[in-house]
Order: structure tokens, then sequence, then C-alpha cells
């Protein structure tokens, strides 16, 4: 790897895309081979109403240095109103990540429609801007004081 | 270890209740809040508005929460991002309802033990008042000799 | 685990950028990979039977394709895994395509790694997924559509055109709905019936369409697929015999505004709103017993007879009042009338005269000749003691029956307190005589002179073949007070008193006298007395003024007659000199509390006694029951003065013999308590005989209308007709009737006053007139079950309520219409066969003014903030109609902006304009009325900014639409949610436009939101088809995609329940309580699996482990 993109190669940015618009329009903008950097990492989710504080916070934890929700426009979320949901947890994540002294803006909320591809693309070259523009996330190995295993997060014995 | 059985293991491995208020009549009401997942239910069924969902969240009820809880599993990535100790209590969006601190105003409370009885994560325990609570394993009113008339004790 | 990995090649459109060797020979390494295999079209054939061969001969169980984005190809891949038997969650995906070569084809190391990554997370996936369970769930294929517009007929034809059976639901008495109530469509000006007519009739006539007409939709649960309705049939009142000949609507006596027309015209109680309405029959609108009928003891039907009386048809309005009850001369007279301290026009002023009314169609309505003896069915005779009201009402009703009936009475006269205790100056002795004659005509035997105990027994009774008795011994005695000096001259006692005046007619008083007493008994003593010869008479009464217990006739003929009253006095001691009475000492007394019968005893004042003085002194405090009767008839009880009976079966404790009217009674004593107790007992007899049920013996179970004051606006007052009467002194020394009766020009515009409460009468005209046999008033409201497996809403909508708009004075002047009621007038098929004219002269108006935007487009807090879509070119149409009959017309549009989208529309508009109708931007402040029913329009012109003040003949309000109140009704019984203005919220406005919150529920037409008829109809088709995809196979499988709660993790604390849009999740109740997700209701957006606070609830297919396997590599 060169050493000029090597800062920003190290870099991962998981975007969890709803599959009704934001995932819809990265395949358009896919489609019309736009480029994007490849930071971002799509996980696709029905809904961004499916995304929880958990895989936010876990997926900052176990190597991602930012992470994306991207789902429909508000007021036009195709089961109604996942994505105020969504708002209201990526907000909630950016203050726990700020009071305990990360940026905020590592975690981040995006709307588009299906039918708006430079929109997903504009927030994904946003992110990269942002997450390139940060260093590394740092992060302490598991803490001794409460063991967790993430996927026990569901309670699987 | 699954929050199972009404919480019932860990509540045998967690220390002491952190929060204890005892009122002039009923029960003490013990409230672990390590246990508590937030559900909000103490707030909806308590009679006396003494319990009341919060719109702030202390952070460190997240750090402390037992490992293997849905809480204890979002403070263990925290453990390992955080750069120091939480600034303070956050405050919640409107749409988030489970990351939220239950207010608890024993200066409103009755004692009657709603909030135990329908708790359910068992993280309220009623208990007999303080000076006839038996020293363990109160969690029986009639066993720690309550007066019938105070027998509302979860 | 054993995991194939597929890698797709896409042609070159990932291999073009990614080597995908080096990537295979990195998977092979992964853990649980047991195949790796590269392909140039996954998608393709060899795709195919690559993975096919893989699962056979490697035993894979999951596999990985990592191709383009599995929004593209995801669905044939799952389903080959599917088809391959390795379940419903066995395929992850790698978007190496979209996700990689499409968009880093410009830096393809970093593609390369990224790819590793992308497929790694794909593989990491696998570990954590398993089959997700799916049923197969059975779907009724039939819809219940609700609502009978023309979106629920267009709907209802479509779906019964796939062999769906479909249950239409309406509200109203036939389908049609608004679209029947048009004169025309726009924008081709065709008529709107001749195209509905046809719809209906093949409605009607489809055998798949079951028509559940005047029924409401009252409950519906269940899940999709299956869904349990209960559907309320209101009773019509008609049957399926009708012919619809319209005969009954010829006879009925009520009139009553027309709904229909929107209140444009009137209409009888029985009818069919419009000629071709479906069903064709006719029904009754009944809304149960009017209160005239509810508080009449023996439930006559006042509201029959005054109906009848206000037409002129006084015969049958006789016959109304006399089939439940022989004395109507007797209770048009002396009636208690209860009926009219319940009319409901005396909520607001003097309640109708209902006893005048009676008594002048027993004067002038009665048959002249006597009706002739009636059949004999039953062999056993019946023996009744006693010939006053109840006694003969009761022989009355057994010979009714078919029974043979004989009256003993102890007095040489029959009528008991009718005859001997009322004043013949009340109540004629041949107006009385006349109705035992009606009765002892039909076949009732009349033994007077016979005296129970004496001349006979109960025991003789039975011995002498009667198979029961009945005892309405009355109570004939006066009750004593226990004060000293009773025994002296001159001291009577009024029921002794009375009954010997009226049997000798010979007696005579002192000239002055006190009447101890304030009841009827008192006044009908003290009047007498005036003709017996007393020149003065005081009544001294326990109670004071306000609670005095006479009637208010009697206590107004008294005043008249100069009868002085004392009230609050208790007599304590009769003064007399030489053994004669010379008057009464009385104590001043007050009310004390009341007890537990309401009766307020009187506490005496210390030191405070009056004297009244008088030659004679007539006690009128009470009566008594003369038990002489008992003697021979063993098991026959007298208990704290009246007859022991069981309240339920009016029998004594003698089998076969029963006991009703004043004897048996705690009061009120009055003469139609009697002769219910008369009717009663009759029933309570041949219930008896006929060995049939003992109880109960009175059906009472009727709907009661009672209309609540505030319905009673706008309300016309008009006061109650004066009864003329003799002169007040004059007639002291007359026996002739004080009062004269109505004049009959009185006695109908009396009649006219009725509000027509329950708009039937129950007089039954109609059942007469019927030629078919099919008016049926029997009919009761009924629930019917029944099961469907989608539901579709069409409840439409309802005009805004004008009068909302106070400076409009719609409601108030009756020049000021509404759009809709223009329609009726409009109409060919309306109420002035398609003439235009004004309501308040009948004229054809001139000048003419339509406002439009009348509650719409209003962010006012009596208006609504939507546009109503269709009013712009409702008013245009009706101007255009206007001006082809009319061209004289001078027609005004006073527009907020003039929208006319749609196909036609706005050439319409043009043409109209061109036609000359005039439009003007702008806004009125005020309209008022001017004397001659004409009106002023205050209008500003809000292109000019000028104001003006134009006159007008009449001005139409384009009256916006609302959600109708069946739309909010069926939106609570459906569990759908209501938006603005009471449409209901579609599930997605631009995506799900027809489907509901509710899975298997679906809407279309005006209960949406405001549109036009071709828009509502389209609608309609696109629900119907809809419900069709749903049910086509007949069973459904519930989606894999959807959140399902781990009972051994869940709390019970109900977070998932709260957060679920649809609906779909319920807490189970109890100790152990947990949620439990619908899986044909979840949508599966997996809010719920986010906000679950011990990650009980999880999503199929994305629970959290598939998701942080996928997203922490």
């Amino acid at each position: 790897m060169a050493g000029a993109t090597s800062a920003a190669a190290d870099r991962k940015i998981v975007a969890f895309c709803c599959r009704e618009c934001a995932y819809a329009a990265a395949d358009a903008s896919a489609n019309a081979r736009t480029p994007l950097p490849p930071t971002v990492r799509l996980v696709l989710m029905p809904c961004t109403g499916r995304v929880s504080p958990l895989h936010l916070l876990s997926a900052l934890a176990e190597g991602a240095d930012g992470v994306m929700v991207a789902g429909c426009l508000l007021g036009q979320c195709h089961y109604r109103e996942g994505n105020f949901n969504a708002v209201d947890r990526v907000a909630f994540v950016q203050r726990l990540l700020k009071s305990v002294g990360v940026e905020p803006e590592r975690c981040q909320m995006f709307t588009m429609s299906a039918g708006e591809p430079p929109r997903f693309v504009a927030a994904v070259r946003e992110m990269d801007r942002v997450i390139v523009g940060l260093p590394p996330l740092p992060r302490s190995e598991a803490s001794g004081n409460r063991e967790v295993p993430l996927a026990a997060a569901r309670g699987a014995a | 270890m699954p929050l199972t059985h009404r919480g019932r293991e860990i509540l045998s491995r967690v220390p002491g209740g952190t929060l204890q208020s005892t009122v002039g009549v009923g029960c003490e009401i013990v409230r672990r809040e390590e246990l508590c997942v937030g559900c909000g239910k103490c707030a909806t069924n308590c009679p006396s508005g003494a319990s009341e969902r919060g719109d702030y969240f202390d952070v460190n009820q997240l750090l402390d929460a037992p490992a293997g809880s849905r809480r204890g599993a979002l403070g263990s990535a925290l453990r390992r991002l955080m750069r120091h100790d939480p600034d303070g209590p956050v405050h919640v969006p409107e749409r988030v309802t489970v990351y939220r601190t239950i207010l608890y105003d024993d200066e409103k409370c009755l004692g009657c033990g709603t909030c135990a009885r329908g708790c359910p994560a068992e993280a309220i325990e009623a208990l007999p008042p303080k000076a006839e609570a038996a020293p363990t394993g109160a969690a029986d009113p009639a066993a720690a000799g309550a007066p019938a008339s105070e027998g509302v004790c979860a | 685990m054993r995991a194939g990995v597929f890698l797709c090649e896409c042609g070159g459109n990932i291999s073009g950028v990614i080597n995908l060797e080096p990537l295979a020979a990195h998977v092979r390494g992964l853990d649980g990979v047991v195949e790796v295999n590269v392909n140039q079209f996954m998608c393709g054939t060899e795709g195919r039977a690559m993975i096919e061969k893989a699962v056979e001969e490697r035993g894979l169980d999951h596999f990985v394709i990592a191709s383009c984005s599995p929004r593209f190809q995801g669905p044939t891949f799952e389903r080959i895994a599917r088809e391959l038997r390795l379940g419903e969650n066995a395929v992850a995906f790698g978007n190496i395509r979209e996700g990689c070569s499409y968009v880093h084809g410009h830096e393809p190391e970093r593609a390369q790694e990224k790819a590793k990554k992308i497929v790694e997370g794909a593989v990491a996936r696998l570990h954590h997924m398993s089959d997700l369970p799916r049923h197969r769930t059975f779907l009724n294929r039939s819809v219940l559509v609700v609502g009978g517009g023309i979106a629920g007929i267009s709907a209802a034809e479509e779906l019964a055109a796939t062999g769906i059976e479909v249950h239409l639901v309406e509200r109203q008495q036939s389908i049609g709905g608004s679209m029947a109530r048009l004169s025309k469509t726009f924008p081709t000006e065709d008529c709107a019936m001749c195209s509905l007519a046809p719809r209906l009739t093949g409605t009607a006539t489809n055998s798949r369409i079951h028509l559940h007409a005047l029924s409401d939709v009252t409950a519906i649960t269940g899940p999709p697929g299956e869904f349990n309705v209960t559907v309320r049939h209101r009773p019509r009142y008609v049957n399926e015999k009708c012919v619809g000949c319209g005969e009954c609507a010829a006879v009925c006596p009520v009139t009553y505004p027309n709904d229909f027309d929107f209140g444009v015209s009137e209409r009888t109680a029985v009818h069919r709103p419009f000629a071709n309405a479906v069903p064709a029959t006719f029904a009754i609108d009944r809304k149960g017993w009017s209160p005239c009928k509810t508080a009449c003891p023996v439930h006559t039907s006042a509201h029959g007879y005054v109906a009848l009386v206000a037409k002129g048809r006084y015969e049958e309005a006789w016959r109304v009042a006399s089939e439940p009850n022989p004395f109507p001369s007797v209770c048009g007279r002396i009636c208690t009338h209860v009926c009219e301290s319940e009319c409901t026009r005396g909520n607001v002023e003097d309640p109708i005269a209902i006893a005048g009314i009676k008594r002048f169609i027993a004067d002038h309505g009665a048959p002249a000749e006597l009706p002739a003896p009636l059949p004999v069915f039953y062999d056993e005779p019946i023996a009744i003691v006693g010939g006053g009201p109840a006694g003969l009402t009761a022989a009355r009703e057994l010979a009714q029956f078919g029974y043979k009936a004989t009256v003993l009475e102890a007095l040489p006269v029959a009528g008991g307190m009718l005859r001997v205790g009322i004043p013949e100056y009340r109540l004629p002795r041949d107006v009385l005589q006349g109705e035992v004659e009606r009765i002892t005509a039909l076949g009732v035997e009349l033994k007077t002179s016979q005296r129970c105990g004496t001349d006979f027994t109960v025991d003789s009774l039975f011995n002498d073949g009667y198979k029961a008795v009945f005892l309405a011994t009355g109570l004939h005695q006066s009750k004593d007070l226990p004060i000293p000096g009773l025994d002296q001259k001159g001291v009577l006692r009024a029921v002794e008193f009375l009954r010997a005046q009226a049997l000798s007619e010979q007696m005579t008083t002192g000239k002055r006298v006190v009447v101890v007493g304030g009841g009827d008994v008192a006044y009908d003593a003290g009047r007498t007395a005036f003709r017996c010869g007393a020149e003065e008479v005081t009544l001294a009464c326990i109670e004071d003024e306000r609670t005095a217990p006479a009637s208010s006739e009697e206590i107004e003929e008294g005043k008249e007659e100069q009868v002085a009253v004392e009230y609050s006095l208790v007599p304590i001691e009769i003064l007399g000199s030489n053994g004669a009475a010379t008057g009464v000492k009385f104590q001043r007394c007050t009310l004390g509390e009341p007890n537990e019968r309401g009766w307020r005893p009187p506490v005496p004042v210390e030191g405070e006694y009056v004297e009244l003085f008088g030659d004679t002194v007539i006690f009128a405090v009470g009566q008594a029951i003369v038990d002489d009767f008992t003697a021979g008839a063993d098991g026959v009880t007298v208990e704290r003065g009246q007859i022991g009976v069981d309240p339920d079966t009016m029998m004594t404790g003698r089998s076969g013999v029963f006991a009703g009217g004043d004897a048996a009674a705690m009061g009120p004593w009055t003469a139609i308590e009697a002769i219910a107790a008369g009717r009663r007992g009759a029933r309570a007899i041949h219930n008896f005989l006929r060995g049939e049920q003992l109880v109960p013996v009175w059906d009472a179970e009727a709907d009661k209308v009672k209309i609540p004051h505030t319905e009673l606006e706008p309300f016309e007052p008009q006061a109650r007709r004066i009864m003329k009467t003799l002169d007040g002194v004059a007639r002291r020394t007359t026996w002739e009737e004080v009062r004269l009766g109505f004049s009959e020009e009185d006695v109908r515009q009396e009649a006219e006053r009725c509000l027509d409460c329950a708009v039937c009468s129950d007089c039954k005209s109609c059942v007469t007139a019927c030629p078919a046999d099919a008016i049926d008033f029997d009919q009761k409201a009924w629930d019917e079950e029944i099961t469907v497996g989608a539901v579709i809403l069409a409840t439409g909508h309802q005009e805004f309520d004008a009068t909302r708009k106070l400076p409009l004075g719609y409601g108030r002047f009756q020049n000021v219409l509404t759009q809709s009621q223009l329609a009726r007038l409009l109409a060919a098929s309306g109420p002035t066969a398609g003439e235009l004219k004004r309501p308040s002269d009948g004229q054809v108006p001139k000048r003419i003014f339509m406002l439009q935007c009348v509650g719409s487009r209003d962010c006012t807090s009596s208006g609504n903030e939507h546009c109503s879509a269709i009013c712009c070119l409702f008013a245009t149409l009706h101007s255009s109609l206007i001006k082809q009959h009319y061209p004289d017309a001078e027609i005004t549009i006073g527009y907020t902006d003039l929208r006319a989208p749609g196909k036609a529309h706005e050439e319409y508009y043009r043409l109209v304009q061109e036609r000359g109708v005039r439009y003007v931007r702008g806004r009125v402040g005020e309209i008022l009325e001017e004397q001659d029913g004409s009106l002023t329009v205050r209008m500003e012109n809000t292109m000019t900014g000028s104001k003006s003040e134009e006159p007008y003949d009449l001005v139409v309000l384009s009256a916006g639409l609302e959600g109708s109140k069946g739309t909010q009704d069926i939106a609570r019984v459906a569990g759908v949610q209501t938006a603005a203005a009471g449409f209901i919220r579609e599930f997605h406005p631009k995506l799900a436009p027809v489907d509901t919150q509710r899975a298997g529920m679906f809407l279309c037409g005006t209960a949406q939101g405001p549109k036009n008829i071709p828009d509502s109809i389209a609608q309609a088709k696109a629900a119907a088809a809809r419900a069709i995809s749903m049910l086509s196979t007949g069973f459904a499988m519930t989606p894999a995609q959807v959140a399902a709660s781990d009972l051994e993790v869940c709390i019970g604390c109900g977070v998932c329940e709260a957060s679920c849009p649809q609906t779909a999740i319920t807490l189970t109740v109890g100790a152990d309580a947990h949620s439990v997700v619908d899986p044909n209701v979840c949508r599966g957006c997996g809010i719920c699996a986010a906000d679950c606070p011990t990650g009980a609830i999880q999503l199929g297919g994305f629970s959290d482990d598939e998701i942080l396997a996928e997203a922490t590599v």
C-alpha cells in the first residue's frame, strides 16, 4: 500500500443502510460506477429502525473508526417511522461517546431517497472526510472488570 | 449469563442495594440500578408518582451493568472506547426509551411495593420497614413479622 | 457448520477489478468453509448446478454468494437454498460488485482487501444463521366491504368477479351512498342516478355479494386471513314480503325531515329513500318508544294518536288510544298523564296537551256502534271481583284472549272509583257508562250488588266452576286520624261522602266546610261540597305549597272555584259544641327529612296553633282496604293494607287467585295504574291457565327514546293550547262538566306540536294498510358473526357542518343552502323534480351566489386545513345546470383559488365561464338576511382589494368534505388510525395508498381523503386487487423476516409492545408475562428488536448476532 493512502487505508467505516432507500441509492450509484472511498463497508438492514445503539458501539469497539446510519428521508420510512427511531438512537450514541471523550462525529445519521444516489455518495464522502481527518480510534482491550462476549448480547447461553 | 428467570441468578451475584429509601409507611424500597433494564414499568405502575422515567441517563449504569445483560454488552463496548470517566448524565432523545435513568423520589414514595411486584427484571425489592426487618432474607414481610395492616409489600 | 463460498466473476464486472483466485484461497482458510468455487455467472444455470453439486457432494448446510447486491439477485439464491432444502436463512451475501468492484475500480489493491473483508463478514454471519420458521396459514376467501357507496360497490363487484364471497355492510337502509344523492356529475354532466342505478341492481342480484343493509360492523377480531366480524343488523320492521308498493308510506301520519334530501324535504316514518333503493323494501325509521309511550303505565302510544289527530284521522286515533286501554274517554279527562311530564317538548316549553287530545278523540273519534261479542275459545270461566278500572280492564283483556269473564261488583253500579270516587262534574256518568258498555258488549258478564265475603266467597266461586279469580276490590274506606272529636255530628269521611253523593245525589253539607287533606280526593270532596250547599270551603293541607300532592288541574280548578287552601297544618283536635263539630284545631308544621320512600313526615312547630271553623269537616287523609272479602278465601292475605301478591306473577297466596289495582298496590293509586294492573292481571291469568311461564307478565324491553335537550336546536316554540272551562264561581252549583274539551282547530294545532321523538309513532296504520302483510313490529336487532380473510373500508365522507361558520348564516337563514342540498333541488328525482325553488317562498331565484372553501383550506379552529378537491367543480357543475335551465340566472362564484386539475376539468371550467357564470376571487365576511328572505353578501375582492355588498336571492355554500361519522366509527372498531378531518390514514401515502396500518385491511374512496367519483372507483378496484392478491391462493406463508420473542429470555417488560408501529406484539397476562408476535401482522421493521432491553425479541434474518458478526469483521 502506498504511504500516501496508508492512513486512509487503515480506516474502516461501517454503513448500516436500509434496504428500501439507502442501500437502493448505493446500488444505483454503483451501477453508474461512481467512485466511493473504500473505507466504507455496507451492512444491509431492513430498516434503520433495526439499528440499535449496541450495533453502533460494538462496531466502533471492534474495529470501525466510524459508523453511519443511512435511511429514508424523514416521513418517508417504508415502515412509517423507523428512521425517526434511528435519528434519536444515533443522537444518543453521539452523546454517550462525547461523555467519555470520543469524537461524536464518528457516529452519524444520513437520510436520502432511493432515487437520490448523489446524496448517498455525498454522505459516504463526508463520513470518509471526517474519519480520515481523525486519528484511528484508540480502544483498550476488553475490560477485565466485566467480561462480555459480544455475541452474548443476545443472551445466548 | 443471560438475564433469564427474572434476573434471579444475576441478583445473587450482585452486591447489595445501591439505593435504599425508607419512608414512614409501608416497605423499604431497595433498587438495584445495575439490574434495571430501563423498561419503565415501575414508573408506569407507581401510584404516587415517586418513580418517573427521567429524560437523562447515567452512563455509569451501562459501565456497571452485569455481564451478559444487554446494558452490560453496551457498557463493555463503551469501556473499550472511553478515554475518561463519563462527564455526567447524558440527555436522552425522545424515541430512546430504555436508556433512561428512573428518577426515584423517596419523599413521594408510599412504600406500597407496587414497583417491586411489577418489576420484570427484579431490580426492585420491597422490604418490610427497617425497624422490624429481619437481618437477612426479608423479602417476605409476613415472615419478618410485619404488621398485617402494612402487608402490602411485595 | 459446513459452508460453501461461491465467488462470481460477473462476466468480468467483478473479476476485472478483483482477482478472485487469491480471494478464493483466502476464503478457503476461514473457519467452517469446506468448499469454495468461482464461476462466471453464479446467477446462471451453471452457477445453480455448481451449488447443487456442492450441496450434494460436500454436504453444505449454508453458503455465501459473493456477487452483486443482495437486493438484485438475493431472492434467486434464497429460492435455490429453499429448493435444496437448506431452509429459510441459509445464504449470506457478499456484495463485491456494487459494494466493491463497481465503486473502487480506481483502487484495485484496496478493492481486493475490501473484498476479502466483505466475504469474511458474510462467512462470519453464517455462523449465527439458523433456519427460520414459517407457517402456512389458511385464508378465508371472503372479504368484508364496509360501506355501500360507489367505492364499496365497485370493490365488491370486482371481488365477486374473481369468485370471492363478499359481505357488503351498509349503515343506511339502501346502498348508493353519496353518489345516489347527486343530480349530475362533472365534467360530463351525465345523470348520477342513471349511471349508479344499474350498479345498485347488479350488486343486489350478484349471488356472491351478501348485502347487509341497515347494519353496523361492531367488532373485528382475529388475525388477517381469518377476521371474525360481528355485524349488527338493525331492525327494518318490514320483512322480505314487502313488494315496495308504498301503501304504508301513504298512510303514515308522521312527517319528519328527509335526511336523504339533506332536510330540504319531508318524509314519513316508513319510507324508502329513493325509488331505485337497494334493497327495494321499505323500512320504518323507528328509534324505539317515544317518551310518552314509555311513561304511560299501559304504554299507550300517545305519539301514535297525536300524529293521527294532526292528520285529522280521529277514528284511527281512537283505535290507537283504546287498543291498550278500554277507558280513553276517562283517561282523556282524569288521567294523571305522566306522558305529558315526559314529553320532550316539555324540556323547553309546555308539553303537548296529550290528555286533552285523547279526550277529543274519545269524544269525536269513537265509533257510534258497540263492538260485536267476541268468540270464546277457552272453556275456563274466570271471575273478576270488583268492577272498577282494574277489574273491567282485566275482563276486556281476558275476553280478547278468548275467555268468558264475569265481573262481580259489590255496588249497584259498575265503574268503581271512577263512578263513586270521581265527581260527575269531572267525569260525566254517561261517558263512563259508554265505555263500560263497550266492555260488556264484548261478552263480559257484569253482575252488580254482589259483595265478596257476603253474597259469595272465593271458595264458592271455585265451587261454581270458575278456574281463576282476579281480586280488584279497590280501597273503598277512608282512613281516620287518631284525634279527639271524630264522632261528632258534621264530621264526614271523603270516600264515603263522595260515594254516597254519587249513589244518591242527595247529600247536603253545612255552609262552611273544612276539608282535612290536600290531595285530589280532598279537592273532589271540597268541590263536591260546593255543589251540596257549601258556600265556603277551606282545605287544610299537611304539605307545604310546593309539595302539595294534588294534580295541577285540581289545584287550578279549585282556585277558580275559590277553594281556600291552608298549607303546613296538622289536625290535632275536632272542635265542637253539643256533639256537633264547629271546626278543627291544627298545629303548624314543617316537613322533615325524607324517609326511604321519599315521604317527608310533618314536624310540628311548638306553640303555633291555627283554628279553622266550619259546620262540616271532611277527612280526606287517605284510603284503606275493606278486607271482608277474605272470608272464605284461605290463602289470600291482607298485609299492611294491601293484598299480598307475588309482584312478578300477581298471584296471591292461593293458587289461581290473582289480585291487582288499588287493593294490591303500594300506590300511586291512579286510574291508569289500575288499568295497567288489569292488563297485567289478565296476562298473568292467561299464562297460568295455559301453563305458560308465569313470569314475566309485562313487556317493557323496548328501546326507550330520550332526546337530550341539546339535540333540540333549532327549536321553534309553539304555545300550548288552553282548554276552555265553565266559569269558575258559577259552575259551583252545577254538576255539568267543568272542562269543555278542545275545538277541532285547537286539537289539530296542538297535535302538530309533536316532535316525533322516536320518528315512528307506533300507530300501526301501516300494519293495516300493507297488502303484503310485511310490517313486523316484533323485529329486534341481532348480531351475525361472519369470518372473512380481508376487509375493505369504504365508509366515505360527510359534508362539513356549515353551521360551524356562524357569519354565513347556514341553519339560520332559509335561503342559505349547501351544494349537497342544491344537488337535491336540481335532481330530477329530487323533492322539486329538478325545479330550482328557494326554500323561503318557492320562487325561482335569479341572483345566486356560491361560496367556495366553506370549512376547507381554513386554518381557523372551526374549519379544516385540507382542500376538499371536488368543490370547485361541484359549484361549476351546478352553475352550469342552473344556467341551462334558467338562462336569466345571474350566478357568481366566490372562490379562494380555482382548482380544476384532472382530465377535462379545466376545459369544463372554461366552458362554464363562457356560459356567463361570474367567478370572483374573494372572501366573504358576512351574510345578512333581509325582510323578504333575500340575502346580502359582504365580500372582499382579493384581486382588487375592493369591498362590496351585493344582494342575492339564494346563497349556496360549498361545504368541504370530512371523514364521515361511519368512518370514525369503523376506524375505532377496526383499530386503524385516522388523520386530520377524520379520514383514515393509509399505510404509506405514496407506496401503500390503499393499505391501512393493519395487515389485511384496505381502504378506498372518500374514507381515505376527498376525491371525485372516478378516483374513488379506481381506488376501490385497487383495494379489491390488494385483497385478491392477498387471498388468491387461499393460504399464505408467514414471512421469514418477522420478529420473534425468545420466551426463555423475555422478561415481559412490554417495551416492544409499545414500540411496534403495527400493533403486531401483545403481552400475555400473568406472572410469567411475555411478548408474543403475530407473524401475520409483523412487517419486519425491527424497531422492537432494537428497543428490547434484554435482546429477547429478534428479527428473523437480522438478529443482533448476525448483524454484529458482519459489522465487526
